[in-house]
């Protein structure tokens, strides 16, 4: 059987949208009616996501003979898998409520977008010289998980935020009445949320130091030199000082809480312009998945 | 704070302040100046001003990515924003920012911060690190407790042990718990890989040379050259080992589709010292030779070949905006014409310098004839450009990066502290962990429960392999 590999990366593409979305659909029925097995139904679409995502990966990887992360499109392919990986990972291990609520729009959001990308920054094509060089397998995946990491410490962050909002108005609503249990239900879940956020920063933040390094042993073998200022190696930087900051506010114990999400939420904002917005701000060397 | 406190008190230069305070006739100044000198090692050694110098750093990194830092004063100059704005952006070099004054003493508070916080931090750790119990804290506030319903014995703390813990019984009915301790050690680690990576950074800044050469084919350049003419120079910089670098070919592989597959340069070193080695470089593929890289980094027509009436003259080429080449003029029928190159896959232009307009196209190898004249391009001739890199701190920063990537592995542990001991008359199981209380919290339920199940049905029932295994 002959396998028509670049219909099926589409169709892997398309397949990760869908779900992705759907999957919204039912953590909000899940959240909305209290129907529990909805959340299931979302869980298993978040599932064939990562399939329709892993299948994507595969069959680009065929047909461009070459690591499929290596344009805008692919590199949100490779992003979308690992968030929903790090998405699984988080719900097995932490078991937080209403997780997937948070974590589907944000996966919709990077298939949804990359799909809507210029045909030019999709197409599978070989790699200029620069890129020819193992380093790409190493570096641009490693990055890219650790981006995966920071969006579900964003969504953790999220949920953290969603928690505080919904213990405020759940306090007007039973203002006088004997709540005790319920405000105490609350505050565990903003501590867990808090220090969910915690956890997925302390997984992406040694990630993206990684990220860093391999890319200066890159850039140090394809340019000559292993840091030059070039836009993305500094908001990398300064992506990687925000979550500093952060994991060092962190450590003393009164930066908890507000304070300690909103620096979360700062951080994903670095990495957003680090990972897209560099792309608008100037050019560089890394000047691959430009938008002109 | 209390933190802070046992690192200072602790702290090897705190000490001698205090012994020389002991020592010397204290008057009221010296008190306040040794107290001074306490409160600014305590500040630059402090969390508070780590945050604040992170966030500043990145803050003022981001003027960088804004203002393009390559092009020198003048993009501001003419740049179209408020003079005051200008201003302030000429005062604060927003055109190199990364090489201005105050961002370089930015960095340099990092570094003494990161080295002052090691310095004050790293006894207390070590000594920690040193001890095999810790006796359980008297406070419970920062503690969370749960209830044993039975003594230990044996069986009991093998459900500790078969999950990685270590148990001491530190005294009589007092027992420590802990698991992975080495985590403590990461911080330090990574602290000290940072303080590396920066100091090979400054070494190879101050002894490193920075060049970037173009060499036409057929032709060579020597060492001392290379250094004459560098870009980079470090104060400290040593000349390099005497070599010739000749470039014998320089080829550009084209796609089907035109596009650039790689540019591959054929070089040949020679030195009076060392075997003649003939190499190829291409991008990602730097020669090495004595710790020099030479990289290929550029390239472009140098010159041209033309024939005219069966005689060949070379005519020089220089860039025009974009990529583009001109030739220098030359004369045919009495008339002036330059060639204009906008790519090697494009026909050149024939252009005549009285209007500047393109009067007729020019392929290689085919001759064309104006008045009485026949002439034509023969060839072009390129030149391939090199980077050429000497970085004596590369070895310290890669250092710094192999010590960092062990510090990071140790990151997403979590060292635990538990303590099994009696609160009254009742067993308790008493835990905290630097990272995270709710997991720990959660880690503490479930040993909780595999201990009081087992105390449930009685010490002759043991344990079985699921209850060890946990869930």
């Amino acid at each position: 059987m002959v396998v028509n590999w670049p219909e099926l990366e589409t169709w892997g593409a398309v397949t990760a949208c869908w779900t992705t979305g759907l999957a919204f659909l039912a953590f909000l029925f899940a959240l909305v009616l209290k129907r529990g097995a909805m959340t299931w139904v979302g869980r298993g679409l978040m599932g064939a996501g990562l399939v329709g995502a892993l299948v994507t990966l595969v069959a680009r990887g065929l047909v461009a003979q070459h690591a499929p992360w290596s344009n805008l499109w692919e590199s949100m392919v490779t992003l979308l898998f690992w968030v929903l990986v790090f998405y699984f990972v988080t719900e097995i291990w932490y078991r937080p409520r209403h997780f997937g609520l948070i974590a589907s729009p944000l996966a919709f959001l990077t298939i949804a977008s990359a799909s809507m990308l210029p045909a030019g920054f999709k197409g599978a094509a070989p790699l200029m010289p620069a890129l020819q060089s193992y380093w790409i397998k190493i570096h641009v995946v490693i990055i890219i998980s650790s981006y995966a990491a920071f969006t579900m410490a964003f969504a953790a962050a999220l949920g953290y935020f969603f928690f505080r909002w919904r213990a405020g108005s759940q306090a007007l609503v039973s203002a006088g009445g004997p709540e005790v249990s319920h405000a105490a239900d609350f505050n565990a879940q903003l501590a867990f949320f808090d220090e969910l956020t915690y956890r997925l920063i302390l997984l992406g933040f040694p990630l993206l130091m990684v990220g860093i390094i391999t890319g200066a042993m890159w850039a140090n073998n394809a340019w000559g030199t292993y840091w030059s200022w070039d836009p993305k190696e500094t908001w990398s930087l300064i992506t990687w000082f925000v979550y500093a900051a952060y994991l060092h506010a962190r450590i003393t114990h009164d930066w908890a809480g507000d304070k300690a999400c909103g620096l979360a939420v700062l951080g994903f904002v670095a990495m957003l312009i680090t990972y897209i917005g560099v792309n608008y701000l100037s050019s560089g060397l890394h000047s691959y998945g430009f938008i002109r | 704070m209390r933190r802070t406190m046992q690192a200072i008190v602790h702290s090897p230069v705190l000490a001698r302040v205090r012994y020389t305070r002991r020592r010397r006739v204290v008057t009221v100044t010296a008190m306040m100046a040794s107290n001074f000198r306490r409160r600014a090692i305590v500040f630059l050694g402090s969390l508070k001003l780590a945050i604040a110098l992170l966030l500043l750093i990145a803050a003022a990194s981001i003027i960088g990515t804004l203002i393009p830092q390559d092009q020198g004063p003048s993009v501001l100059e003419t740049a179209s924003f408020h003079p005051r704005l200008i201003q302030f952006l000429l005062a604060i070099k927003a055109y190199d920012v990364y090489h201005a004054a105050w961002f370089v003493a930015l960095l340099t508070a990092l570094f003494v911060n990161l080295a002052v916080c090691t310095w004050l931090r790293f006894p207390p750790t070590w000594r920690r690190y040193g001890l095999q119990w810790v006796a359980r804290p008297k406070s419970t506030a920062e503690q969370d407790l749960l209830p044993l319903l039975g003594a230990p014995n044996a069986v009991r703390l093998d459900i500790l042990r078969k999950r990685g813990f270590r148990v001491s019984e530190y005294a009589p009915q007092q027992y420590f718990v802990e698991k992975n301790k080495f985590v403590r050690l990461g911080p330090t680690l990574i602290h000290i890989s940072l303080f590396a990576i920066m100091a090979g950074a400054i070494w190879g800044g101050l002894s490193g040379v920075n060049a970037s050469i173009p060499i036409q084919v057929g032709e060579s350049v020597r060492a001392e050259d290379i250094v004459r003419t560098a870009r980079i120079r470090g104060p400290l910089s040593q000349p390099f080992a005497p070599f010739e670098l000749k470039l014998d070919a320089f080829r550009i592989d084209f796609r089907p589709t035109g596009q650039v597959k790689q540019y591959y340069s054929r070089v040949m070193l020679t030195a009076p010292d060392a075997q003649t080695q003939t190499r190829q470089v291409w991008v990602n593929e730097p020669l090495i030779y004595r710790g020099v890289y030479f990289y290929q980094a550029f390239w472009g027509v140098a010159a041209l070949s033309l024939t005219r009436n069966g005689q060949t003259e070379r005519l020089s080429m220089t860039p025009a905006k974009t990529g583009a080449y001109m030739s220098s003029p030359f004369l045919v029928g009495g008339q002036e014409f330059l060639i204009f190159l906008r790519s090697l896959e494009e026909p050149a232009l024939l252009v005549s310098t009285k209007n500047f307009e393109a009067v007729g196209q020019l392929v290689p190898g085919i001759e064309t004839s104006l008045g009485s004249d026949r002439f034509g391009i023969d060839s072009y001739h390129l030149y391939s450009g090199f980077q050429v890199k000497h970085d004596p701190g590369i070895p310290l920063v890669y250092f710094g990066c192999g010590l960092l990537v062990m510090g990071l592995l140790m990151v997403p542990f979590r060292h635990r502290e538990l303590w099994i001991t009696q609160d009254g008359d009742h067993w308790v199981l008493m835990g905290r962990s630097h990272k995270g209380r709710v997991i720990l919290k959660r880690e503490m339920a479930q040993l909780a429960q595999v201990w009081n199940d087992h105390c449930i049905r009685g010490d002759g029932g043991g344990l079985n392999g699921r209850e060890l295994a946990g869930t």
